[in-house]
């Protein structure tokens, strides 16, 4: 039992901003991703035994919300915020900034989901493209494949503004 | 590699270390702007996606999680005092009967 809090508490402490994040973007709804969230580290409560490789517990950890965000899309849809508002959250953005991130989380969230998890899998959650093909079960070509189109379609975007 | 590999790796994973890959922008130094671009836009991206997680998020998580240690515990009480009731309730039967027979 105390090996088993003690290793929860790591994986807390240490992934619960990443977890947050990508479940927010997966669902772009703030109160749904508070609810993963939780969900996942209830049920990472329930099965974890032991922690031996912390990259394999938050590979886990990610699948677990990832599955958890299916089965309750698959219910109902919730109603999705203006990703806008959410620049305020994060003070690490100096004020001048606030704007052109505003519009960089739009134009993310505007990605169809099949490109956008991959993407934020990569930079919220640090995986590798085979990390990310075991996370969203397809094959790591595929993967692949999802970030070029990701990036190339912000870049397009985001060129686009710049004009 | 080719032009459409190298474009297609480069979007893929910016900051990718394979060493066939950094030495083909090495060498052609027409690619290197294309790569630092890119890498530039993924700082910006990551600076985008970090949103902050609401201040309470990591306490109510802790009051979830022990709230259900709570409950786990109480169960395996429950369970103790069930087989020890029982145990002793056979004990005293068995104690009963000895005595009658």
């Amino acid at each position: 039992m105390v090996i088993k809090l003690k290793g929860l508490s790591i994986l807390l402490n240490a992934h619960y901003k990443d977890v947050y994040r990508y479940a927010f973007w997966i669902c772009k709804n703030r109160s749904g991703a508070e609810d993963l969230v939780q969900e996942a580290y209830l049920q990472a409560w329930n099965k974890v035994s032991t922690f031996k490789n912390e990259r394999v517990e938050k590979l886990w950890l990610f699948s677990i919300v990832r599955a958890e965000n299916l089965r309750k899309s698959q219910r109902y849809q919730p109603e999705t915020v203006e990703v806008n508002e959410l620049v305020i959250q994060n003070p690490a953005i100096p004020q001048a900034d606030q704007a052109i991130f505003g519009l960089i989380q739009n134009q993310i969230a505007d990605l169809d989901i099949e490109i956008r998890e991959p993407l934020v899998l990569q930079l919220v959650g640090g995986f590798s493209a085979q990390e990310i093909s075991s996370i969203l079960n397809v094959k790591k070509k595929k993967v692949l494949s999802y970030l070029y189109r990701a990036r190339k379609q912000l870049k397009a975007k985001l060129e686009q503004v710049k004009k | 590699m080719d032009e459409l590999e190298f474009q297609r790796r480069a979007y893929a994973e910016p900051n990718c270390q394979d060493e066939g890959f950094l030495q083909h922008t090495k060498q052609s130094s027409c690619k290197q702007p294309l790569l630092n671009e890119l890498i530039q836009m993924d700082n910006m991206l990551v600076s985008a996606l970090n949103i902050m997680p609401p201040p309470g998020l990591m306490s109510q998580i802790e009051f979830k999680q022990s709230l259900l240690r709570h409950r786990l515990l109480h169960k395996q009480r429950v369970k103790a005092a069930v087989i020890a009731g029982v145990v002793v309730c056979s004990l005293i039967l068995l104690i009963f009967f000895t005595r009658i027979f």
